[in-house]
């Protein structure tokens, strides 16, 4: 099976004044088309910096060092910014972990969906308008046209997330990114958006980058694990033989407080 | 029996919000409606629920922060200061420390409007409960991760020798390895100092290992009521099912999302529940012993054992 996204020996470090402060160091991994891969570790481990790495969304003080990100055969680190356009939020979608926080408060989730849709499709306004139905369809979200007019205060946390993963695939990307998607929610809801994810994933044939620090939330999804420590990625296994025989001391602790902290 | 440290009876408490922001038109929420619990000492009491059901509210009611609307809640005659006895920790470490105050300060300012005596010394004693080095003290919260300064918050709800924590979500905000640090710690100061607990969650996981009496709720009213243990082997809910199920296995039984200001009538919980009949539709069940000790909301309470 062809490999969706590889990255070799990736290094980041965030500077201030007196001094670098590395949050990746050279990170090697790979995911193949139509697989879930999960990224867990602590909090401050460099999880999210390597999904925001692969947007290139690094804030300024951050800086790739060394190592390459091949995404379709192509370098994301050695890119222009116009060419990054045609991969941000197009080719490779994102799901935040704030929904409330990353959709925009003064647009109606309608207008939201269409401007994206028309960004990166090329439809006419009507035509636009039916793909936003569609897509609020494919995210569960009964009575489309109704939910169309509401701005993103008159919905629940999970609604939010639902028009977040509707929005991400508005432009047919085939990686998608989820930084910690359940992690804000309410067990209930949180269950719910991992279902549609999977969904999502055997229905579009989704690669999926499924970030979290729950492990438990991983066996029902990933495919393959891997585990972050203090910017290393310190295994890559799948993910049933990971939780059977964690090959690093660190995993198995990791493993042991997601036992206790939920029910595993 | 242990001493019952608190008591609410029929708690109710209604918001009105305008439908939109041109209306006239209220629509009644009911925040907490007809709920009645009690604590005793020594005990953990969880009470779970998704956003929206209530608990915080409830919270804020027992530590009359808000007046209800009717009921009331009675304290033991152990409890004489509502203000020093009842403490709360608060979900997000972040927004509940003054950014401006050092630790020292934080955890000496209870101590004295209090007029507790030997205050700073006893702010060391604190820190060192908590699992805290001394030398913190002259620090801003700035400095410390989610973790620390949720232990901080700790340090300072117990400064004024509480009988009753009110924990809402302690750890929710937090990644699960420091969940369990904090929790274990949680568990350790109510062996070593007879602490009650009501601990808010919308996570069944901490219930299981850390709770003896778990209420849950659902959109202000009590679904079930009963010891851990029972709610764990013998669900008889099918919301508790359902929240059991979405904790353990990550999979969910429910349609669609809280409902908010529509009216139902009938059962409260029959726009989502899986398993409804008829009845379910026309008439309201009541809160009821089902067996010994296990109060349910429901007019078919599940039979199987366990899910």
């Amino acid at each position: 099976m062809n490999e969706i996204l590889k990255i070799e020996g990736l290094s980041v470090s965030y500077f201030n004044r007196e001094k670098a402060i590395p949050a990746l160091r050279r990170i090697n991994l790979s995911i193949k088309e139509g697989k879930v891969l999960s990224i867990v570790g602590e909090s401050g481990c460099g999880k999210t910096t390597l999904a925001m790495s692969i947007a290139r969304l690094l804030p300024v003080n951050a800086e790739i060092l060394e190592g390459s990100i091949i995404f379709n055969g192509q370098d994301i680190c050695r890119m222009s910014e116009k060419e990054l356009e045609d991969i941000r939020g197009k080719q490779i979608g994102y799901i935040f972990q704030d929904p409330t926080a990353a959709l925009n408060p003064v647009l109606s989730i309608g207008a939201q969906l269409i401007e994206t849709i028309r960004n990166s499709l090329r439809l006419d306004k009507r035509q636009a308008h039916l793909e936003a139905c569609r897509l609020l369809e494919l995210v569960n979200i009964p009575d489309p046209t109704n939910y169309l007019k509401f701005y993103p205060h008159q919905l629940s946390g999970g609604l939010n997330q639902r028009v977040m993963i509707a929005l991400a695939l508005a432009s047919k990307p085939k990686l998608l990114i989820a930084d910690e998607p359940t992690s804000n929610l309410d067990v209930t809801i949180g269950a719910a958006i991992l279902q549609l994810l999977l969904d999502l994933k055997v229905k579009l044939g989704l690669s999926i980058i499924f970030i979290t620090h729950d492990l438990s939330l991983v066996s029902f999804l990933a495919d393959e694990t891997a585990v972050m420590l203090q910017g290393q990625l310190i295994e890559i296994q799948e993910t049933q033989r990971l939780f059977n025989q964690p090959r690093e001391m660190y995993t198995r602790e990791l493993l042991n407080s997601s036992k206790f902290a939920s029910l595993i | 029996m242990r001493d019952k440290l608190l008591e609410a009876k029929n708690l109710k408490k209604y918001y009105y919000v305008s439908k939109s922001f041109f209306s006239k038109e209220k629509i009644e929420i009911r925040a907490v409606d007809d709920l009645s619990l009690s604590l005793f000492a020594s005990c953990t009491l969880a009470v779970v629920g998704e956003s929206g059901c209530g608990k915080t509210t409830l919270a804020k009611i027992i530590l009359k922060l808000i007046e209800p609307d009717s009921g009331e809640v009675t304290f033991s005659p152990l409890i004489n200061n509502l203000r020093k006895d009842v403490q709360m920790v608060f979900q997000n470490p972040y927004n509940s420390l003054d950014p401006l105050m050092n630790i020292g300060d934080i955890i000496l300012e209870p101590l004295i409007i209090h007029g507790i005596s030997n205050a700073r010394n006893r702010v060391i004693d604190l820190l060192k409960l908590v699992r805290l080095e001394a030398d913190v003290r002259n620090r801003f919260p700035r400095e410390f991760s989610g973790g620390e300064r949720q232990r901080i918050s700790l340090a300072r709800a117990l400064a004024t020798e509480p009988k009753i924590i009110i924990l809402d979500e302690p750890v929710s905000s937090l990644d699960v390895r420091i969940q369990e640090q904090i929790l274990r710690l949680l568990k350790d100061l109510q062996l070593k100092l007879g602490l009650s607990f009501l601990f808010i969650t919308h996570n069944f996981s901490v219930v299981k290992n850390f709770c003896d009496f778990s209420l849950v709720m659902y959109l202000g009213k009590i679904m079930e009521y009963c010891s851990s243990r029972d709610l764990f082997e013998r669900p008889f809910h099918p919301y508790s099912e359902s929240l059991l199920l979405a904790s353990r296995e990550k999979k969910t039984k429910l349609k669609a999302d809280l409902p908010r200001f529509e009216k139902i009538s009938g059962c409260i919980f029959n726009t989502r529940c899986p398993y409804t009949k008829d009845k379910c539709f026309k008439i309201e069940p009541k809160l009821e012993e089902k067996e010994n000790n296990h109060l349910a909301y429901c007019h078919f309470p599940l039979k199987k054992s366990g899910v």
